[in-house]
Protein backbone atom coordinates (compact mmCIF):
# COMPACT_ATOMS: atom_id res chain seq x y z
CA UNK A 1 0.00 0.00 0.00
CA UNK A 2 1.58 3.49 -1.00
CA UNK A 3 1.93 5.50 1.86
CA UNK A 4 2.28 9.41 2.48
CA UNK A 5 3.13 10.53 6.15
CA UNK A 6 2.75 14.18 7.38
CA UNK A 7 4.60 15.92 9.74
CA UNK A 8 4.45 19.13 11.85
CA UNK A 9 5.71 19.82 15.20
CA UNK A 10 3.09 18.26 17.37
CA UNK A 11 1.60 16.18 15.23
CA UNK A 12 -1.86 17.50 16.94
CA UNK A 13 -2.99 20.62 14.58
CA UNK A 14 -1.92 21.35 11.54
CA UNK A 15 -0.20 17.80 10.70
CA UNK A 16 -3.85 16.43 11.20
CA UNK A 17 -5.10 18.91 9.32
CA UNK A 18 -3.16 18.59 5.98
CA UNK A 19 -3.91 14.76 6.22
CA UNK A 20 -7.49 15.83 6.16
CA UNK A 21 -7.31 17.90 3.03
CA UNK A 22 -5.20 15.19 1.11
CA UNK A 23 -7.45 12.42 1.91
CA UNK A 24 -10.25 14.69 0.48
CA UNK A 25 -7.94 15.38 -2.76
CA UNK A 26 -7.45 11.61 -3.03
CA UNK A 27 -11.10 10.78 -2.48
CA UNK A 28 -12.40 13.63 -5.39
CA UNK A 29 -10.00 11.83 -7.44
CA UNK A 30 -11.10 8.08 -6.82
CA UNK A 31 -7.72 7.23 -5.83
CA UNK A 32 -8.07 4.32 -3.41
CA UNK A 33 -5.24 2.30 -1.33
CA UNK A 34 -3.22 5.00 -0.37
CA UNK A 35 -2.47 5.43 3.35
CA UNK A 36 -2.22 9.43 5.13
CA UNK A 37 -0.70 9.77 8.35
CA UNK A 38 0.19 11.96 10.44
CA UNK A 39 3.00 12.33 12.75
CA UNK A 40 5.50 14.49 14.95
CA UNK A 41 8.61 15.81 14.42
CA UNK A 42 10.20 13.85 17.43
CA UNK A 43 9.02 10.60 15.69
CA UNK A 44 9.54 11.30 11.91
CA UNK A 45 14.01 10.39 11.59
CA UNK A 46 12.63 7.05 12.96
CA UNK A 47 9.48 6.43 11.00
CA UNK A 48 10.07 8.38 7.78
CA UNK A 49 12.20 5.47 6.09
CA UNK A 50 8.84 3.37 5.61
CA UNK A 51 6.80 6.00 3.39
CA UNK A 52 6.98 6.79 0.08
CA UNK A 53 5.80 10.22 0.77
CA UNK A 54 6.78 12.85 2.80
CA UNK A 55 4.63 16.11 3.30
CA UNK A 56 6.41 18.50 4.96
CA UNK A 57 4.92 21.38 7.16
CA UNK A 58 7.72 21.91 9.51
CA UNK A 59 11.00 22.69 7.76
CA UNK A 60 12.85 19.45 7.13
CA UNK A 61 16.12 18.83 8.85
CA UNK A 62 19.45 17.94 7.10
CA UNK A 63 19.06 14.56 8.34
CA UNK A 64 15.32 14.20 7.03
CA UNK A 65 16.04 15.45 3.86
CA UNK A 66 19.22 12.68 3.62
CA UNK A 67 16.70 9.98 5.04
CA UNK A 68 14.44 11.04 2.05
CA UNK A 69 17.18 10.88 -0.59
CA UNK A 70 18.61 7.37 0.83
CA UNK A 71 15.58 5.97 0.87
CA UNK A 72 13.87 7.63 -2.76
CA UNK A 73 10.79 9.39 -0.71
CA UNK A 74 9.26 12.21 -2.65
CA UNK A 75 9.17 15.25 -0.41
CA UNK A 76 5.93 17.95 -0.75
CA UNK A 77 5.57 21.17 0.38
CA UNK A 78 2.73 20.87 3.04
CA UNK A 79 2.33 24.43 3.65
CA UNK A 80 0.58 25.43 0.54
CA UNK A 81 -1.74 22.61 0.79
CA UNK A 82 -2.61 23.99 4.25
CA UNK A 83 -3.35 27.15 3.19
CA UNK A 84 -4.02 26.79 -0.32
CA UNK A 85 -2.03 28.95 -1.97
CA UNK A 86 0.10 27.07 -5.02
CA UNK A 87 -1.28 23.84 -3.63
CA UNK A 88 -1.43 22.74 -7.51
CA UNK A 89 1.91 21.95 -7.37
CA UNK A 90 2.38 19.90 -4.23
CA UNK A 91 -0.95 17.79 -5.61
CA UNK A 92 0.65 17.22 -8.73
CA UNK A 93 3.70 16.20 -6.90
CA UNK A 94 1.60 14.17 -4.50
CA UNK A 95 -0.04 12.16 -7.76
CA UNK A 96 3.59 11.93 -9.28
CA UNK A 97 5.10 10.08 -6.24
CA UNK A 98 2.29 7.60 -6.08
CA UNK A 99 2.33 6.78 -10.16
CA UNK A 100 6.08 6.01 -10.14
CA UNK A 101 4.82 3.63 -7.25
CA UNK A 102 3.35 1.04 -9.84
CA UNK B 1 -18.58 17.99 8.52
CA UNK B 2 -21.83 17.84 10.11
CA UNK B 3 -20.49 16.72 13.15
CA UNK B 4 -18.13 19.53 13.98
CA UNK B 5 -18.75 20.79 17.89
CA UNK B 6 -17.57 24.35 16.92
CA UNK B 7 -18.85 25.53 20.33
CA UNK B 8 -16.13 23.53 21.99
CA UNK B 9 -13.66 25.65 20.67
CA UNK B 10 -14.73 29.54 19.67
CA UNK B 11 -15.64 30.98 23.04
CA UNK B 12 -16.76 34.69 23.06
CA UNK B 13 -14.11 35.53 25.75
CA UNK B 14 -11.12 34.34 23.89
CA UNK B 15 -11.65 37.10 21.40
CA UNK B 16 -8.78 39.98 21.81
CA UNK B 17 -9.19 42.50 19.00
CA UNK B 18 -7.67 45.56 21.11
CA UNK B 19 -3.91 44.26 21.82
CA UNK B 20 -1.13 46.62 21.79
CA UNK B 21 1.87 44.00 22.00
CA UNK B 22 5.43 45.22 20.61
CA UNK B 23 6.72 41.96 19.72
CA UNK B 24 5.87 38.14 19.78
CA UNK B 25 7.03 37.40 22.87
CA UNK B 26 4.92 40.34 24.33
CA UNK B 27 2.26 38.90 22.77
CA UNK B 28 2.27 35.51 23.83
CA UNK B 29 2.44 36.61 27.07
CA UNK B 30 -0.34 38.80 27.15
CA UNK B 31 -2.73 36.56 25.36
CA UNK B 32 -1.27 33.99 27.74
CA UNK B 33 -2.00 35.71 30.91
CA UNK B 34 -5.40 36.38 29.61
CA UNK B 35 -5.79 32.94 28.76
CA UNK B 36 -4.41 31.71 32.08
CA UNK B 37 -6.95 33.97 34.34
CA UNK B 38 -9.64 32.32 32.04
CA UNK B 39 -8.55 28.87 32.84
CA UNK B 40 -7.64 27.71 29.34
CA UNK B 41 -4.29 27.26 29.83
CA UNK B 42 -2.05 26.35 32.46
CA UNK B 43 1.37 28.12 33.87
CA UNK B 44 3.54 26.69 31.12
CA UNK B 45 1.46 28.31 28.88
CA UNK B 46 3.48 30.44 27.61
CA UNK B 47 6.77 29.74 28.02
CA UNK B 48 5.70 26.46 25.92
CA UNK B 49 4.09 28.73 23.11
CA UNK B 50 7.62 30.66 23.17
CA UNK B 51 9.64 27.74 22.77
CA UNK B 52 7.51 25.65 19.79
CA UNK B 53 7.01 28.80 17.84
CA UNK B 54 11.08 28.92 18.10
CA UNK B 55 11.39 25.45 16.56
CA UNK B 56 8.54 25.06 14.64
CA UNK B 57 6.81 28.58 13.41
CA UNK B 58 3.41 29.30 12.58
CA UNK B 59 3.14 32.45 10.23
CA UNK B 60 0.96 31.65 6.79
CA UNK B 61 1.06 33.73 4.46
CA UNK B 62 -2.22 32.84 2.55
CA UNK B 63 -4.14 34.33 -0.34
CA UNK B 64 -5.78 37.75 1.20
CA UNK B 65 -4.45 37.81 4.50
CA UNK B 66 -0.93 37.12 6.76
CA UNK B 67 -1.69 34.87 9.66
CA UNK B 68 -0.12 32.96 12.53
CA UNK B 69 -1.58 29.66 14.26
CA UNK B 70 0.49 29.58 17.62
CA UNK B 71 -0.41 26.29 19.80
CA UNK B 72 1.25 24.37 22.22
CA UNK B 73 1.11 20.19 23.37
CA UNK B 74 -2.04 19.56 24.71
CA UNK B 75 -0.48 18.45 28.10
CA UNK B 76 -0.10 23.10 28.53
CA UNK B 77 -4.09 23.32 27.28
CA UNK B 78 -7.12 23.05 30.08
CA UNK B 79 -10.11 23.14 27.75
CA UNK B 80 -10.13 23.45 23.79
CA UNK B 81 -10.50 27.01 22.46
CA UNK B 82 -9.40 29.08 19.48
CA UNK B 83 -8.38 32.63 20.69
CA UNK B 84 -8.80 35.32 17.77
CA UNK B 85 -6.69 38.34 18.49
CA UNK B 86 -5.43 41.29 16.26
CA UNK B 87 -2.59 43.09 17.74
CA UNK B 88 -2.85 47.08 17.46
CA UNK B 89 -0.34 46.90 14.66
CA UNK B 90 1.81 44.06 12.40
CA UNK B 91 4.45 42.24 14.21
CA UNK B 92 7.46 40.35 13.09
CA UNK B 93 6.61 36.44 12.75
CA UNK B 94 8.40 33.52 10.75
CA UNK B 95 6.56 31.69 8.40
CA UNK B 96 5.58 27.60 8.76
CA UNK B 97 7.68 25.28 6.64
CA UNK B 98 10.18 28.31 5.67
CA UNK B 99 11.15 29.93 8.76
CA UNK B 100 11.38 33.05 6.30
CA UNK B 101 9.92 36.24 8.00
CA UNK B 102 7.08 37.80 7.85
CA UNK B 103 4.74 40.44 9.39
CA UNK B 104 1.36 39.59 10.64
CA UNK B 105 -1.47 41.60 12.39
CA UNK B 106 -4.06 38.83 13.03
CA UNK B 107 -3.62 35.36 15.27
CA UNK B 108 -5.58 32.59 15.70
CA UNK B 109 -3.92 30.64 18.99
CA UNK B 110 -5.38 27.23 19.12
CA UNK B 111 -5.62 25.41 22.35
CA UNK B 112 -6.10 22.22 20.89
CA UNK B 113 -6.52 19.13 23.06
CA UNK B 114 -6.46 15.66 21.30
CA UNK B 115 -9.46 15.15 19.19
CA UNK B 116 -9.52 14.66 15.65
CA UNK B 117 -12.73 16.82 14.87
CA UNK B 118 -11.08 19.83 16.51
CA UNK B 119 -8.93 19.54 13.50
CA UNK B 120 -11.62 19.71 11.31
CA UNK B 121 -12.65 22.97 12.38
CA UNK B 122 -9.25 23.78 11.74
CA UNK B 123 -9.73 22.47 8.15
CA UNK B 124 -12.94 24.46 7.38
CA UNK B 125 -10.81 27.61 8.82
CA UNK B 126 -8.21 26.94 6.35
CA UNK B 127 -10.69 26.70 3.53
CA UNK B 128 -12.71 30.04 4.95
CA UNK B 129 -9.63 32.03 4.42
CA UNK B 130 -9.18 31.02 0.98
CA UNK B 131 -12.57 33.48 0.52
CA UNK B 132 -11.66 37.49 0.13
CA UNK B 133 -15.46 38.30 1.47
CA UNK B 134 -14.52 36.10 4.55
CA UNK B 135 -11.23 37.81 5.23
CA UNK B 136 -12.68 41.45 4.18
CA UNK B 137 -15.35 40.69 6.89
CA UNK B 138 -12.79 39.28 9.45
CA UNK B 139 -10.59 41.85 9.64
CA UNK B 140 -13.42 44.47 9.61
CA UNK B 141 -14.50 43.36 13.33
CA UNK B 142 -14.06 46.15 16.03
CA UNK B 143 -16.58 44.17 18.64
CA UNK B 144 -15.70 40.37 20.46
CA UNK B 145 -19.08 39.89 20.13
CA UNK B 146 -19.90 40.22 17.14
CA UNK B 147 -16.46 38.90 15.84
CA UNK B 148 -17.93 35.49 17.64
CA UNK B 149 -20.78 35.68 15.71
CA UNK B 150 -19.22 36.29 12.85
CA UNK B 151 -16.86 33.34 13.23
CA UNK B 152 -20.00 30.98 14.38
CA UNK B 153 -21.78 31.67 11.20
CA UNK B 154 -19.10 31.52 9.21
CA UNK B 155 -18.13 27.95 10.42
CA UNK B 156 -21.67 26.78 10.17
CA UNK B 157 -22.08 27.75 6.80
Amino acid sequence: MASIVVACGSGVATSETVVGTIKSFLDDHHITGVDVEATDFKQLAQALPKFDIYVWIAKPTPEIKSICKKNGIVDVNGVNILTGNNDEDSYEKILWGLKRLH
Amino acid sequence: MTDINYKEMLHEDTIFLTIDANDRDDLFEQIAERLNKLGYVKDSYAEALKKREDEFPTGLVTKYLSIALPHVDPENINKPFIAAVKNAKPIHMLQMGSNEDMKAQYFFFLGITDSSHQVVLLQKFMLLLRNKNFTDELTSQTDPKKMFEFLKKAFLS
